[in-house]
Parts: structure tokens; C-alpha cells; sequence
């Protein structure tokens, strides 16, 4: 049976996880951390970085540094939410050919599920190493408001970095599931997940038989771990500046040390009282003086600077229970899911809000990647019954006269779903109607995004509001849109399918696809010759190490002295190999280093009469 | 806040004394490569790529007192000089002139007073090498004992000071710039009656670069003020300064003169250099001297390049490049330098893949003498990111990056490990 991997593909930060004999394991990185920022950056040189590198380098190459592609995957480049991001992403956002996204680094213009796929690709990677077998299918998570076309869009990024995206899986869902996994639970739960960049809260009913239902989501997602950081950058900057009349702002190499920092610091707050930042040389005074910073930073001090953000997210709660018509006391259990959770003044605000202990039993950061590996050994394994019950997360509906939106599909009903409405004209005369398809919350049609639009002509001439016309909105399991119009008169009927498109065109993709797959190959090899190489240097110190004292010996003796000439030759060979980085040579070469290592530690251990 | 808190009096004495006699980054230089093939120094030190310290001080290698008593006792002993050895090669860089160690009859005359003489020291140069004050130190440390005893070296210690022939920027001479051969072929043609030799052909002003072309020994000047030697003797290739008297003055510069106890023995054809040329040099005397050509900066570049002092070359190729951006020598002599430094440099630490990991404590980190630079670099060292990691985190000039990174381990803030990765591939 394939094995599935379940990756959270976060806006901050991704986890990967699989279902290893029955149970869910998180798998580590190459560092062991078992989470990798979602950050890709390209260096100078054209360098790809991805993962902790990139985050560690974000702020010093912030040109060419993307975070939160997340909040950019398909997306038009028309949505307020692109152009919002234009005016804070510290990297190049340009217009892709197709009214979609692209990000430029460097010399090269990316598109959005392009980077997601070198993120995924890099979990892809870690999976890979772990298991010591090929990858290709995985369950990827994301957040229950994702629109069609963002949905799409990540099942491009997971086919560009070579995965067959078999499920895409809403992230409070995934994490209900591993909550629920291997317990007999029917509960209505709230998720409260707060990561690095985002907020969602949902609300979910784990039914009997392993039926899990998104009941209501929202969320903000500006809202995260990182305005946490920002809040003590904030602090330190303005404390040093103080003392010092310097900006650390200014400098940039001071902010990305800042920053690493800030978050430092606030991870060691969730289990200490008190930490101290000391950054030494942090930056030098005009009369180029070294200046360092040092401060102690309190959980109280903390709490203060964040107050009004976790205040945010209490506020989100409360306005989600509202729209679900839920009273606190309905939540049976709270899921903290996200490392901002770890904080105490967000778990001391989420028990008083909910009236309940938050459940501590779920790992936080690994807890969505889990229940997407549940998930994933769930759909390849037939003997396992689960049923997933997704809800819709925007409100569908089409336009009416004066741009108005007429909603037909509730937000959070759950799909497969049918729904349809009466219209009528709204000029006399009118024998044609143009069917808008749009979702979205707001009120006013414009506001909302565009999924798709079809005419039905043929209508009877008439006064207006005298011709009546069925409109049917239809979801299937698969979250496919399809909208029909009839004629209620003459059964005249005209439809069309909503496909969700991420921005690429199938050509597209698989270009994509295959400079992927290149670059992959020239990892690998740059990455096997890499450890050639470490071997054959260690072999050639040693043996060099070793050549005056086989020298000696062999002087003292008749045989072998060749031998010290030939192992010369083998040594010299292996190093021109190395600096030519010619792999090829150097697996030539490592056998008869290996043999003169070996031939020397023999001539050496030799007791000498 | 408690941000750039000064220190305690009583860590400040602690971590200057950790320190003391640690180079600092900037300090560290290149000097020059030091063989000596004189009987007294056994085994001459020879400068090898890929040792742990970049400088190549020459520790004295015998001890001191035992060199002194060796010059004194070879100076008592081999009055000769054609015993002495040819050819040896000294560090211009506090050298003595060869001569002026042994105490010689003939020029014990124009030697100077001995309060003077303690005052034995080559001028400081503006070559690399004065960069490292230590080295200077050390350098000069097997030498200026002698200075300090001239009478036992038979008064014959040449001055210096003597501000008419003084050339701060002058080196000392070494003593395979001597021209010991020309010399006692002169001395012996001289004595022979076969004449003095012929003088070479006068040639083009040099740009006064001092180190290329350093000026007369100062005992030349010495000797000249108290007796002038014959016209005859005089109208070769001697260069400026021109003297009072009147002397012919070639604009060839000589090649330096080591001093003049060799030449005392032989008299004043002692002063005839190099017979190499069949022409007489004309007497110019009456000629005006060509103005010096202006000197091009990039001399010194290049030669601290050729002695393959790549930092200070770099430094002041750097230093060019400022003034002049445009100068494609020096911005192509930098690359290189960089380009040396940086394999040079990483040679040292071991390769790309080597893990870093900072082995000084952070107490005693503060009191390093580091820029936000160097600051940032360190905080990017973790213990789990290899070289190749930290470069691109850094962000910074590679090989700006590397060379704070070999300071780093030369000061002892960071030290290397081994790549874990290596074998999990």
C-alpha cells in the first residue's frame, strides 16, 4: 500500500507528517525541527533557500525573500487582498499574463503555487529521507475559508513539486481529526488556531462513526504570531533609541537580529516568567562606537505589549459562536492549535471566553499535519470508515439588478449541497438574462468575487417581472460549483460549471513540473557529491597525515616504494576531482583512496622490527 | 535597559589580560618571508601556505644573548671580509646592514657618537608589514640589542638619524641587495691597478618609490661629509640626495648599500657599485636633476601583491578603488586578492560544510572589538549551520563574510566541527 503524507501547509510555517503502523507521526527536517518556515528566498549567487535558512536571512535579503505566499495563492490580481499585500510584502508582486499573481526574485518572476511547490517540495524532501522511499501522494491542508480557486491552486503547487495531491483538507478539520483520533468522541469542539501569520476559529461536531462537520469558520488573516514579535521589536527599538538615539530600524542586519530575537524571547516566555535579549554589537553609533542591547523582557511586560491582539482573537470567537448561532456553553471541548497558543495570556484568555479548561492533549504546531496523515492512511486504506463532511466557506450566489448579491448557498453548509431560487426580469421586453456567479459575504455584488457568468437567452417577451427563471446552484463532494438557469415557462435551460482555476494554464503547470524535477535532480547530485567529497577529504587527510611515517618505513625497507609515488598520484587526482566538483572522477577516485587508506593504516599498525 | 553597560574595573582588567596577546583582525598582517642562509641560523623558517597564522614573524631562531655572542665572537674572530657569507638574505624589516655589526678599523672614524647610536633602528615603512606592531616588535627584537652595545661591536654602528640621508620611508637593506661581488672584484681590481670599474650608463629618474628603490645607506653620507671621495670615484651611479659639495649625481638610483665597513677595507673604491656597464657614466654634475616622475599608487599594490602580501594589497588596492574607481589594475588586483583570501581563508576552516559553532563566552565576546558587521555574523553561528549556511544567511560580501569568519577563529571566538550531515548521507 503507498504511503500518503499529510502536510499543513501553513502561511508561517509547514509540517509534515505520515501514519507509521497505525500511528501518526510527525516527520523532522533536516535540522530536526519539526516544523520548516514557509519561506523561500533566493540568494545572490541564485541560490534557492528554503525553511529555516530563508527565515533566517528574510530580513537582510528581504527583496527577495517570500513569507506568506499563503495569503497570495489564488488570488486575482484584482483582489483587495493582493493589492493590500502589494503595499506590505517586502518582495516584488507583479500581474501574472492571466490576471493572477506572480512574484519576482532576483531576475525571475515566480507564480504563487510556484513557491508553494518549493515548500512542498522541501517537506516532500524531509518524507522522503525519513522513509527512504519515493513519495508522491499527500493530503494537504488548508484553511476552511479557501475559495475554490485557492484550493486549486495548492493542488497545483502540490502537482509542481511532484505530489498528487489526493485531498485537500480543511486545517480545523484536520485537526479534529487527530484530536479525535483513536477515541470514540462525538463533541462539538472549537479549534483555536493561532499561527504565525493567521487566526482561524471553527467550529466543528464530531459525529458518531467518524463523521466530522465544519459547523462555522472564520478568522483573520493578519493576525499571528508575527504582530506578536512585532509588538517587542516595537519595545526594543524604542527602548534603545531612547538610550541611545539610534534607530535600529535603519539597519537591517539590527532587525533581522531583532526579530530573531523578539521571537526568541516570546517562546521562552510561554515557560519562564522573565528573559533577558542580548544582542551584542547589534549596531555602531555614528562615532563608531559598538553598541549593545540588553534587556529583560517579563511575561507580564508581554501580556501588556499584546493585550489588544489577543483581545482580537477573543473578539473573532465571539462574533463566530453569534453567526452559528452557538452559546459558549454548546463547545465541549477547546483545540489550541498554532505555537501562539503555547502563550499564557492567549490560553488564560481562551478559558475565560470558552468557561472550560482548553484541551492540551494535541501538539499545537503538528496537530493539523497529523489529523491531514489520518486522513491520508484513511482514504488509501478501504477498511477504514471516515467520513468528512466540508462545508461551504463563503456564501454563493449571483448578482441581481442594481449589483446587488443575492445569496443561494448559505456560508458553513455543508457539502454535497442543492440549492435553488426563483427570479424574474426586470426590464419589459427582456429575452435574455446574464447569470453572474459570485461568493463572497458582502452585500454588494461588486464586492464579491466572480466565479463564473453565462447567459440564458430565448425568454419570452413580456413585462417585466412577468417571466420567472429557476436558478439552481449545485456543490458535489468534490466541491465542484455547477449553477443552471431555466425558463420556468418555456424549459429553456442553460448551466455552467464552475471550475476553480489557481492562475495556470495546464502548459503552465507542466513547465513548472519539470523545472522542478530538474532542479530536484541537480540537488541530488550536487547533494551526493557533496558527501563524496567530505569522504574522499577526510580520506586524503589521512592519508597525508600518515604519508612521513609510511615514508620512513618504506625507506627502511626494499618493496613499496612505488607505492608512496602511486598513492601521491591517487591523492593528487582526488583533489584536482574536488575542485573541478567532478562527481564522475570522484567516484573513480574514492576506491583507490580507500585502498591507499587502507594499504597505509596496515603499513603503519605493522609492528616495525 | 542596561544596553552598552560600561565594565567593571575588575572584568575590564580580566578580559584586556584575556586578550593581550591576541591580534586583533586588523591588526594581523603578512610580513615578509624571512630565509636566512647564515651559518649562525639553522634550518631557515620557510613560510607555508595553510599554517594556522597568516604572519610570518621570524622568531629569532637562537636565543638571543647566544646570537649576539656568535656575531661578536664571529666579528672577533673573522676580520676578513671576504669570510663573511654572500648572498644571505635578511628582513629588510629591522635588519641591520650586515656590516655595521662587525666593528671594523678604517671606518671606525666616521662612525657617530654613541649616544646617537642607540638610536639604531630602521625607519618606519609604510609597507603591509607595519601594519602588525607585534611583528615589528619581534622582529626587530634580535636586533636592537646590538645597537644598544656599539662599542663592543668596535663603534662601527651606522646612524640613521643623520637627517641628510635619512628616508623614512627607505628599508634597510638586505644583504642580497649588497653588492659584495662588485665590490671585492673592485676592491681587487683596485688593488691590482687595473682601475676603477665602468660605471653604468645613467638612466631615467624612477618615481621615489622608496621601497623599490631605497636610498643610500646612511654611513655612505657619513663617510662623504668627513671625505669626499674623488670625482672619478664619485661620477658613477650615487644618486640623490646631492650633497653640498657638489658631488656628480646620477638619477639611477643605487641599489641599497648595506654599509660601509666592507667598503672601509678596501678604501675608497669601496665606493664604486656594480661594474656592470662598459660605458663611463657621464659626470652629470652640471646637468639638473629631472623632476621625479609622479608615482603611481598602484606600485605599491602590485608589490605587496608580488610579495604575496594579498590582505594588505587588498586593503590597499581597496584604498585605490576609493580614490579611483575606475582603476581596472587595482579592481582586477582585488578580485584576485579576494579571490586568494577567500580560498585561503576557507582552506583554513576547514571547507564549505564545516559547522560553526561559537566557543567564547559571551562575556568575554563583548569585550572584543567587534562592528555590528562582525556582530551580526557571530549571532548567525549556531552550532548546527555550516559555513555554507552562515554565508547565506548572512547576507553579507562572501568573502567579507569569510575573512570575519577566519578572524573569528584566529581570535578563538568560534571554533569548527565537524559536519554531522556527512555521515547521514
Amino acid at each position: 500500500m503507498e504511503r500518503v503524507i499529510g502536510i499543513d501547509l501553513g502561511t508561517t510555517n509547514s509540517c509534515v507528517a505520515i501514519v507509521e503502523d497505525g500511528v501518526p507521526t510527525v516527520i523532522p527536517n533536516r535540522g530536526g525541527y519539526k516544523t520548516t518556515p514557509s519561506m523561500v528566498a533566493i540568494t545572490e549567487a541564485g541560490k534557492r533557500l528554503v525553511g529555516h535558512i530563508a527565515k533566517r536571512q528574510a530580513i537582510t535579503n528581504a527583496e527577495n525573500t517570500v513569507y506568506a505566499a499563503k495569503r497570495l495563492i489564488g488570488r486575482k490580481w484584482s483582489s483587495p487582498q493582493v493589492k493590500n499585500a502589494i503595499l506590505t510584502a517586502s518582495y516584488k508582486i507583479v500581474e501574472g499574463p492571466h490576471g493572477d499573481v506572480r512574484i519576482q526574485l532576483r531576475d525571475k518572476t515566480y507564480s504563487v503555487p510556484e513557491i508553494s511547490a518549493m515548500v512542498l517540495q522541501e517537506m516532500k524532501l524531509f518524507a522522503e529521507d525519513y522513509l527512504s522511499e519515493p513519495i508522491t501522494k499527500a493530503v494537504i491542508t488548508v484553511p476552511a475559508y479557501f475559495n475554490d480557486n485557492q484550493r486549486q491552486a495548492t493542488k497545483d503547487a502540490g502537482q509542481i513539486a511532484g505530489l498528487d495531491v489526493i485531498r485537500i483538507v480543511n486545517e480545523p478539520t484536520a485537526a479534529a481529526l487527530a484530536y479525535g483520533f483513536g477515541k470514540n468522541v462525538e463533541k462539538t469542539i472549537a479549534v483555536f488556531d493561532l499561527g504565525g501569520g493567521t487566526f482561524d476559529i471553527s467550529v466543528l461536531e464530531i459525529g458518531s462513526g467518524g463523521v466530522f462537520k465544519v459547523i462555522a469558520t472564520a478568522g483573520d488573516t493578519f493576525l499571528g504570531g508575527e504582530d506578536f514579535d512585532a509588538r517587542i521589536i516595537d519595545w526594543l527599538v524604542q527602548g534603545f533609541r531612547e538610550q541611545h538615539n539610534v534607530d535600529l530600524r535603519q539597519d537591517r542586519m539590527a532587525l533581522q537580529r531583532l526579530k530573531d530575537a523578539s521571537e526568541k524571547a516570546k517562546c521562552e516566555l510561554s515557560t519562564s516568567l522573565e528573559t533577558e535579549i542580548n544582542l551584542p554589537f547589534i549596531i555602531s553609533s555614528n562615532r563608531n562606537e559598538a553598541l549593545h542591547l540588553q534587556r529583560t523582557l517579563t511575561r507580564a511586560e508581554l501580556d501588556t505589549l499584546c493585550e489588544d491582539l489577543v483581545e482580537r482573537c477573543i473578539e473573532i470567537c465571539k462574533q463566530t459562536l453569534e453567526d452559528a448561532r452557538l452559546d459558549r456553553d454548546e463547545i465541549e471541548d477547546v483545540v489550541l492549535v498554532g505555537g501562539m497558543t503555547r502563550m499564557a495570556k492567549v490560553q488564560d484568555s481562551v478559558r475565560d471566553f470558552f468557561g472550560r479548561e482548553p484541551c492540551k492533549g494535541v501538539h499545537p504546531d503538528e496537530v493539523v499535519a497529523l489529523g491531514a496523515a489520518v486522513q491520508g492512511a484513511a482514504l488509501v486504506d478501504e477498511s477504514k470508515q471516515m467520513i468528512l463532511l466540508d462545508v461551504t466557506p463563503h456564501p454563493l450566489g449571483i448578482m441581481t439588478f442594481g449589483s446587488n448579491f443575492e445569496e443561494l448557498i448559505p456560508q458553513n453548509t455543508t457539502v454535497p449541497t442543492s440549492r435553488s431560487k426563483i427570479f424574474t426580469t426586470s426590464r419589459d421586453n427582456q429575452t435574455a438574462v446574464k447569470i453572474l456567479v459570485m461568493q463572497g459575504e458582502h452585500d454588494k455584488a461588486t464586492d464579491n468575487e466572480l466565479l463564473g457568468e453565462f447567459i440564458l437567452t430565448g425568454l419570452r417577451r413580456a413585462a417585466k417581472g412577468q417571466v420567472e427563471i429557476e436558478v439552481t446552484f449545485e456543490i458535489n463532494s468534490d466541491g465542484i460549483v455547477s449553477v443552471s438557469a431555466k425558463d420556468l415557462e418555456t424549459g429553456q435551460q442553460q448551466s455552467i460549471q464552475v471550475t476553480a482555476s489557481s492562475g495556470l494554464t495546464k502548459e503552465e503547470v507542466g513547465d513548472m513540473m519539470e523545472s522542478a524535477k530538474d532542479y530536484l535532480v541537480e540537488r541530488r547530485s550536487t547533494d551526493e557529491f557533496e558527501g563524496i567529497r567530505q569522504e574522499a577529504e577526510k580520506l586524503i587527510s589521512e592519508i597525508e597525515r600518515m604519508f612521513p611515517q609510511v615514508e620512513q618505513i618504506v625507506a627502511s625497507s626494499d618493496f613499496g616504494r612505488d607505492a608512496i609515488g602511486k598513492a601521491r598520484g591517487i591523492v593528487e587526482r582526488s583533489r584536482q576531482a574536488i575542485v573541478k566538483k567532478d562527481a564522475a572522477a570522484m567516484k573513480e577516485q574514492m576506491e583507490s583512496l580507500t585502498r591507499t587508506h587502507r594499504m597505509f593504516k596496515g603499513v603503519v599498525a605493522r609492528p616495525q622490527g | 535597559m542596561s544596553s552598552s553597560q560600561p565594565p567593571s574595573a575588575e572584568s575590564l582588567d580580566e578580559g584586556w589580560g584575556l586578550f593581550s596577546d591576541v591580534p586583533l583582525p586588523d591588526d594581523e598582517d603578512d610580513t615578509r618571508t624571512v630565509q636566512m642562509s647564515s651559518p649562525l641560523f639553522k634550518g631557515p623558517p620557510t613560510f607555508e601556505e595553510g599554517t594556522s597564522d597568516e604572519r610570518d614573524t621570524m622568531p629569532p631562531p637562537v636565543p638571543v644573548s647566544e646570537y649576539v655572542q656568535t656575531m661578536m665572537q664571529q666579528a672577533a674572530e673573522d676580520p676578513e671580509p671576504s669570510a663573511r657569507p654572500l648572498g644571505a638574505t635578511f628582513s629588510w624589516q629591522g635588519a641591520m646592514p650586515p656590516s655595521s655589526r662587525r666593528g671594523e678599523g678604517p671606518r671606525a672614524a666616521v662612525s657617530v657618537p654613541a649616544r646617537r647610536r642607540t638610536a639604531w633602528s630602521v625607519p618606519p615603512t609604510p609597507r603591509a608589514d607595519a601594519v602588525d606592531d607585534d611583528d615589528d616588535d619581534d622582529n626587530n627584537a634580535g636586533f636592537t640589542l646590538i645597537a644598544f652595545e656599539p662599542e663592543r661591536l668596535g663603534g662601527a654602528v651606522g646612524d640613521v638619524e643623520d637627517p641628510r640621508f635619512r628616508d623614512a620611508s627607505s628599508p634597510a637593506p638586505g644583504f642580497d641587495d649588497l653588492p659584495f661581488d662588485d665590490v671585492i672584484a673592485a676592491s681587487q681590481r683596485a688593488s691590482a691597478g687595473l682601475g676603477f670599474p665602468t660605471p653604468p650608463p645613467v638612466r631615467p629618474s624612477n618615481p621615489p618609490s622608496s621601497r623599490r628603490e631605497p636610498s643610500l645607506p646612511p654611513l655612505f653620507g657619513n663617510l662623504w661629509e668627513s671625505e669626499p671621495p674623488p670625482a672619478a670615484a664619485c661620477s658613477t651611479s650615487r644618486t640623490s640626495p646631492p650633497t653640498k659639495r657638489g658631488i656628480a649625481v646620477s638619477s639611477n638610483p643605487p641599489r641599497p648599500q648595506g654599509g660601509t665597513q666592507r667598503y672601509g677595507s678596501i678604501g675608497d673604491a669601496s665606493v664604486q657599485p656594480r661594474p656592470t656597464s662598459a660605458t663611463r657614466a657621464p659626470i652629470v654634475a652640471s646637468l639638473p636633476t629631472p623632476p621625479p616622475a609622479p608615482a603611481d599608487p598602484f606600485d605599491d599594490v602590485r608589490e605587496l601583491y608580488d610579495a604575496g602580501d594579498f590582505r594588505s594589497a587588498l586593503v590597499m588596492a581597496e584604498a585605490l578603488l576609493e580614490t579611483e574607481p575606475e582603476h581596472v589594475e587595482a579592481r582586477e588586483c582585488a578580485a584576485i586578492c579576494r579571490e586568494t583570501l577567500a580560498t585561503k581563508y576557507l582552506s583554513r576552516l576547514g571547507g564549505r560544510a564545516k559547522i560553526l559553532r561559537v566557543a567564547m563566552p559571551p562575556d568575554e565576546i563583548r569585550w572584543l572589538s567587534l562592528d555590528h558587521k562582525a556582530g551580526f555574523l557571530l549571532s548567525c553561528i549556531d552550532g548546527t549551520s555550516s559555513i555554507e549556511e552562515v554565508l547565506d544567511v548572512a547576507c553579507m560580501h562572501e568573502f567579507e563574510a569569510i575573512r570575519i569568519l577566519h578572524d573569528f577563529r584566529e581570535l578563538g571566538v568560534i571554533e569548527i566541527l565537524p559536519d554531522p550531515r556527512a555521515s547521514r548521507r
